[in-house]
């Protein structure tokens, strides 16, 4: 699978979606360093959603039949409904923002429960930094290859934490509680004993 | 012109020989096309371009040569109608 340079793409939605959908060109397979771009494939635009469940990359049958994939392998799949043996198809992703994934493995599908023609599975999202956030209820997925970064919510609220105790115990300093006339009395009292 | 035999029947040969090829060419991936070997590489990229530039589409097999029990198998949580 080879991946131009770094490239990223966000998906914003104006309240909590579903599933993280987004549109992707996909046309047959063909290397862009011997193919001219006048004699690349034609490319063909479906919806597709990102599945953390899914370990590669699916297509339905609606999307092998209309592009003309060939099978170069074959690979058993476990789903819910039991295990099989399935073809395994080549072909190239191409991404809004300009982002291109070549020689794809994919398997194909009778079709998605929840709609959609792909399902873009870990083998995609785990070749760069992948997020979901929900500020102000409102979801925004990003993605970019090549990976970048770790991030750690834990590590960040840690050394958040770390950092408000210094601020405080600073912010306390010098600031010491004022003896009230009554604890000056019974301290004196009790030094006199 | 080359006869096409079909994905089924170059992984049928791969099936019925598997024992014979992993004495040979164990992880290696091969590209099998009229039910005979051509290529042999330590990588799928390698095997996927040698295959993409010598033979059109769909006329060819990519397999790695593993034991059975050893294939990887691919997982689906959801979704998915097979």
């Amino acid at each position: 699978m080879k991946i131009r340079k770094y490239q990223s793409l966000t998906v914003k939605y104006d309240g909590i979606p579903g599933s993280i959908m987004c549109e992707v060109g996909v046309s047959l397979p063909f290397n862009p360093q011997t193919t001219p771009e006048s004699q690349s494939p034609p490319l063909k635009k479906y919806l597709a959603i990102w599945d953390t469940g899914a370990s590669i990359t699916v297509v339905t049958e609606k999307v092998v039949d209309e592009l003309d994939l060939k099978p170069i392998t074959k690979t058993t799949v476990r789903g819910v409904h039991g295990e099989e043996e399935r073809n395994v198809y080549l072909m190239n992703l191409f991404f809004e923002n300009g982002a291109r994934i070549f020689n794809v493995k994919v398997v194909s599908c009778k079709s998605l429960s929840d709609g959609g023609d792909l399902l873009l599975g870990m083998d995609i999202i785990c070749i760069g930094d992948f997020s979901i956030t929900n500020k102000n209820k409102k979801t925004v997925m990003s993605f970019r290859t090549p990976s970048l970064e770790t991030i750690d919510f834990v590590k960040k609220q840690n050394a958040e934490n770390l950092m408000n105790k210094v601020t405080h115990k600073k912010s306390n300093k010098g600031t010491k509680k004022k003896k009230t006339k009554k604890e000056i009395r019974q301290n004196r009292k009790k030094n006199k004993k | 012109m080359m006869n096409t035999i079909n994905i089924d029947q170059n992984y049928s040969y791969f099936e019925k020989n598997r024992s014979q090829l992993l004495k040979k060419y164990e992880d290696e991936f091969l590209v099998i096309v009229n039910k005979s070997v051509v290529g042999n590489f330590k990588s799928e990229e390698k095997a996927i371009n040698y295959a993409m530039e010598n033979f059109k589409l769909g006329n060819f097999l990519i397999k790695q040569c593993l034991p059975k029990k050893e294939e990887q198998t691919q997982v689906f949580h959801s979704r998915v109608i097979f």
